[in-house]
């Protein structure tokens, strides 16, 4: 006895797996449309949990088990006093506390492969190595780690002896035994440390990427010349005061009132969770990916069940007929709906992984991190599961009913048809409203950023569900536009062909509304793309004017000026130099990013993209900036202080809280775009600093960029560790990140063309296997196979003219609301770009892919034979 | 061969104890009208006719007389404008949805002229579909399945799919999946429409012999006075209205009665 007869209890599911199997190759179509939509989502969950983990594990494990860090209050300063870790372990309720000096340097032979990227997301990439002095004592108390070979620093040790992270050691060719050569900072040549001991890779050796060398206290301290200050002091306190955030606060207060104004108590992970904020409009962008993924992937899933169980009212009449009631029709269509998502998903969530790995390689990349293993979210497994089997059942549900509603004589009687009925009924009455109400709610974001991404997300929702059903209204007229064209390129046949579309408008509206919303999202990030692209190489041509810039690893000193200007081909140069500073007393306390400039030099050698100026022009604004006591802030600033011309802007410098007029707004997309230009005077008047961090160069008109570059190199190179690289090379390679950067979105954008494409090649094929008898018919009446396929083609040219069409202008639309909220969450100001790239590709897409996906459907309908074909019912 | 097994399973029938007079179905009044675009088309006009338990009844009438709408009102696929159909004493009109597919399922069993047979599922699946998706335990009805398949002549073929069968085998399929719950009534719509004429003749034979061997009671639609030849009783059916009746005496002159009084509606 067959499994049916012997399992009844089962029936729904062999019944379901029975017409799985017949129907292959839709049942593969279906599937992969639901796999591709969970792997997004998963790859995105995946890739954004193993970048905030691998940015929050850096951090945290600086900190080792600490619960708060004693920093200096104003950054960029010079450290506080050792003597501050006594009174931080009399505070009643510290259990330990470990004191570090650091500074960052270069292996003396890594000079000339010092690396430097450049990257959007602002997160310096390279080789520094980080050189941490700790107290051996104190240690074990605050950070873990795992000696692998040799030993670890002894309490009071002295000499120079260096415990590095195994993998740094291997990657350099360093053993235990060995010498280590180091830059010492302000060009002071290279000192000399022993390496005593290799840690593994894990707890404390996954600072810095696990570029770091551990070293004893007072040795960091001589040679990074912090004269016996200290940059950090790590404070463990009890279990119950840690996992009590009220008893954390008070203890963070006692601290705090306890050292004094020079300092700073911070949470260790907060700087973890700062540096993850500057990813979070890519977060955002992939998020938003994957819901318009999951969407239009939804939608096929939609569409193929509709088909679907159209193609099957007959069987589902026949089964009304001998008595199953409307209950077990939904039975039937939920299991196989239930039976596809599980596979579905299952295929997807490896897929997702699989994608995930190279979503996580590019992040790295972008975000200079190294490489980490990849962390999997329980939750966004979870999420990603859920949505797949949810999305399926809800796309069954609509065509399930319908299933379920018709009478069985009806169904009996009827001839497979998707109806366009509740279509029309629905997009007419709520298509428009619900795209007005998507686009207004877009548009007048009322909400901070933390709380609006599930408001972004419902409006996106909103205005693509609007979308798909507004293109019931704008249809016959798209088709009636078409008509004439079809009909010149494919003949009598191409009259047909738009005719039979306008009869089957069920089917042609969820083929169009497809293509459309694939077609309209590849469009919109591609534009979003290129509005970043224009925006950022326009930053970048800018802002890197000038031809050369020398940096050294370890600063340089402001006297080295003269020795650059005196070199031959040198028409004049100007200098840099980055402060992190925090804000303090405004809206939000961030640490951001002070550059110190000079006014004078500067403006001729490059420029500022100025949103405005004080007294309306550059020379104003320079030389309100050159009095000092005044800045020029980002466009993101503005965006999240809500400053404007003239109000001011207090951070807190090491001789306390410094007001600065807001001289000019700029465009500036440096680190995560929280930028204060100041003059030079300020920088030695408020930080008490006066070395720099690079001089930008301009060479004579008639100098060779290259020979000067050479003579440069030639004559201070060695002394002075210089890194000089050609502005020209350094622009193009700029650009080349930023292109970089884009590729997972175009990655991402692929996909839901390639879920839009499989929808176009699931319909045509249902189309042409629901019409086996109309085309035996023309067939018998004297088409030739030749005009079958060109019968078939026309109509899938057609619907990927429509698709395309209206893809376009959702693309335009769809746009406009993406860089509205890039704008809105992440503070960059960007411009409206279309990409005209972009709407040719997939004007060409739409319409190749349409005549693709009918290809076998066309070749098979002319190859039936016409008798048998006519008999189908 | 085919008298000997529906001796065997009379055997094993329950004894039916409505009294013998009483119509298993009846029709009071039934009335069904569609609207065509602007247009009411009337497709029956108060029929009112009756069949009794164990008679084998055939419905004639000219294209549109209103024969199939009649048969789905009978069988509950559809629901008259006015009017009822008495299964067994059960009002059909009055039911629910999920009631009258009830009805369907235990009490009525239906044969197309399409065969409807479900492509996914085999010959002793299909026969057996109506008992799976009634919960009943299938193996229960092992050798009631085997019996009917051995009627149709099909027990060799119980694993083939349809389309491994030609129209006459898959028609004797469909009658054996009507049959499988012992209903009350068995109507057929046009059963030899699609087939030629030998299949037809087997067919048709089947369905004279399970009507008067198990005895199940066979309602026909037909066109074909061949095929009406065969019934005990031929209704004739024009504009909606019930306009003529025979009785067969299953002699020779039957077939030519029957294409007589046919051809005088179509004038």
């Amino acid at each position: 006895m067959s499994p049916l007869l012997r399992f009844r209890h089962l029936a729904p599911v062999f019944l379901a797996l029975r017409s799985m199997l017949m129907r292959r190759a839709r049942t593969a179509l279906t599937a992969t449309g639901i796999a591709l939509g969970v792997a997004v989502v998963l790859a995105v969950n995946v890739t954004n949990a193993t970048l905030l983990s691998s940015l929050n594990a850096a951090f945290d494990e600086a900190g080792g088990r600490a619960d708060l860090t004693v920093i200096d209050r104003a950054r960029g300063g010079k450290g506080f006093e050792s003597g501050l870790i006594d009174r931080v372990r009399r505070v009643e309720g510290v259990v330990a506390a470990a004191p570090a000096a650091q500074f960052f340097t270069l292996l003396a032979d890594d000079l000339n492969r010092w690396q430097s990227a450049i990257s959007p997301a602002g997160v310096a990439a390279g080789n520094l190595l980080l050189v941490m002095g700790v107290d051996p004592a104190a240690e074990p108390g605050v950070r873990d780690v795992t000696l692998a070979e040799g030993r670890l620093l002894e309490p009071a040790e002295s000499r120079y002896s260096v415990v590095l992270v195994e993998t740094y050691a291997r990657e350099h060719g360093y053993r235990v035994g060995d010498k280590l050569p180091i830059l010492l900072p302000g060009g002071r040549g290279v000192a000399t440390l022993n390496v005593v001991g290799l840690i593994e890779r894990s707890g404390a050796g996954l600072i810095n990427g696990g570029a770091v060398a551990f070293v004893p206290l007072a040795v960091a301290q001589e040679l990074g010349e912090r004269g016996g200050r200290l940059d950090r002091i790590d404070v463990v306190v009890p279990d119950e005061v840690a996992d009590s955030a009220a008893a954390l606060a008070a203890l963070r207060e006692r601290l705090t009132s306890a050292l004094g104004e020079n300092v700073r108590v911070i949470y260790p992970g907060a700087r973890g969770e700062e540096l993850s904020k500057r990813m979070a409009s890519y977060r955002f962008g992939l998020d938003l990916f994957s819901l318009v993924a999951m969407f239009v992937g939804g939608f096929l899933i939609y569409n193929t069940f509709a088909m679907n169980v159209a193609e099957r009212t007959r069987e589902i009449g026949l089964f009304r007929a001998i008595g199953l009631t409307r209950r077990q029709i939904l039975a039937l269509v939920f299991t196989e709906a239930g039976l596809l998502s599980v596979f579905g998903s299952a295929a997807g969530l490896a897929l997702g992984l699989g994608m995930a790995q190279g979503m996580s390689a590019t992040l790295s990349v972008i975000a200079g991190s190294t490489a980490v293993p990849m962390t999997v979210p329980l939750d966004g497994f979870a999420r990603s599961l859920v949505l797949g089997l949810g999305v399926t059942f809800v796309s069954a549900l609509g065509p399930a009913l319908q299933a379920a509603g018709i009478s069985p004589l009806q169904a009996l009687r009827a001839r497979a048809q998707t109806e366009a009925g509740t279509w029309q009924h629905y997009g007419l009455r709520f298509g428009p409203g619900l795209m007005l109400l998507g686009w207004l709610t877009f548009n007048d974001l009322p909400l901070r950023p933390s709380v609006a991404w599930p408001i972004v997300s419902l409006a996106a929702l909103l205005f693509l569900l609007g979308a798909a059903l507004s293109v019931v209204l704008v249809e016959p007229l798209l088709t009636r536009l078409l008509r004439p064209v079809i009909a010149r390129l494919y003949g009598r046949e191409g009259r047909l062909g738009v005719a039979n579309l306008q009869r089957a408008q069920g089917r042609s509206l969820l083929t169009i509304a497809i293509l459309m919303l694939g077609i309209g999202m590849s469009i919109a990030t591609a534009s979003l793309g290129d509005s970043f692209r224009r925006d950022l190489s326009r930053w970048i041509e800018a802002a890197t004017g000038g031809d050369l810039l020398v940096r050294s690893p370890v600063r340089l000193k402001h006297q080295d000026r003269q020795r650059l200007a005196a070199i031959d081909g040198v028409q004049r140069l100007t200098a840099e130099r980055f402060v992190e500073v925090w804000t303090t007393g405004m809206a939000f306390e961030d640490e951001i990013m002070f550059v110190a400039i000079e006014p004078e030099t500067r403006q001729q050698i490059s420029e500022f993209i100025f949103e405005s100026a004080v007294g309306g022009s550059a020379a104003t604004a320079f030389a309100r900036l050159e009095q000092g006591g005044a800045v020029f802030i980002s466009t993101t600033m503005v965006s999240r202080y809500g400053l404007r011309l003239g109000d001011s802007l207090r951070l807190e410098t090491p001789r306390g809280p410094q007001d600065f007029e807001v001289a000019g707004v700029v465009t500036d997309f440096t680190g995560n775009g929280l930028m204060a230009f100041g003059s030079w005077g300020d920088l030695r008047r408020y930080f008490g600093v006066d070395d720099v961090d690079r001089f930008i160069i301009q060479v004579m008109p008639d100098a060779s960029v290259t020979e000067v570059k050479q003579r440069i190199e030639a004559r201070l190179g060695d002394r002075l560790n210089l890194m000089i690289e050609a502005v020209d090379e350094l622009m193009r390679a700029a650009l080349a990140v930023v292109d970089q950067s884009f590729v997972m979105f175009d990655t991402l954008a692929f996909i839901v063309v390639t879920v839009s494409a499989l929808g176009i090649i699931n319909t045509m094929a249902i189309s042409v296997l629901e019409r086996q008898r109309e085309i035996a018919l023309l067939r018998s009446l004297g088409f030739t196979r030749a005009q079958v396929r060109r019968l078939i083609l026309a109509e899938a040219a057609a619907l990927g003219a429509a698709g395309g069409g209206l893809g376009l202008l959702l693309g335009f639309l769809l746009a406009r609301l993406y860089i509205r909220v890039v704008q809105y969450l992440a503070g960059y100001e960007l411009s409206y770009v279309i990409s005209t790239r972009a709407l040719v590709s997939s004007l060409i897409i739409a319409l190749v892919i349409s005549q693709l996906a009918a290809l076998w459907p066309a070749i098979r309908a002319a190859r039936r034979e016409i008798v048998s074909a006519l008999k189908e019912e | 061969m085919i008298d000997t097994v529906l001796t065997s399973h009379l055997m094993n029938q329950t004894p039916s104890f409505a009294p013998p007079d009483a119509p298993v179905l009846r029709t009071e009044a039934l009335r069904k009208q569609y609207r065509l675009g602007a247009v009411e088309v009337t497709a029956l006009d108060g029929v009112d006719f009756a069949v009794q338990r164990g008679e084998f009844v055939a419905i004639m009438g000219p294209s549109g007389s209103g024969k199939s709408t009649l048969l789905h009102l009978l069988g509950g696929l559809d629901r008259p404008t006015s009017g009822d159909v008495i299964l067994a004493g059960e009002r059909l009109a009055a039911l629910a949805d999920d009631a009258l597919s009830l009805v369907r399922r235990r009490r009525i069993g239906f044969i197309f002229q399409a065969f409807n047979l479900i492509p996914t599922l085999t010959v002793e699946e299909n026969v057996a579909l109506p008992l799976v998706m009634d919960g009943r335990d299938a193996a229960q009805y092992a050798t009631k399945l085997e019996t009917l398949l051995q009627l149709v002549l099909l027990a060799e073929r119980r694993h083939h799919k349809p389309d491994q069968l030609s129209g006459g085998q898959q028609q004797r399929v469909a009658i054996a999946r009507a049959l499988i719950t012992e209903p009350e009534i068995v109507l057929a719509d046009e059963p030899t429409g699609n087939l030629d004429s030998k299949s037809g003749t087997i067919v048709l034979d089947l369905l004279r012999r399970v009507c008067k061997g198990m005895p199940a009671t066979i309602v026909m639609v037909t066109h074909d006075p061949r095929a009406a030849s065969y019934a005990d009783r031929v209704v004739f059916l024009k504009d909606g209205r019930l306009v003529d009746e025979c009785r067969n005496r299953q002699d020779g002159r039957d077939l030519i009665r029957v294409a007589e009084r046919l051809a005088a509606l179509e004038e």
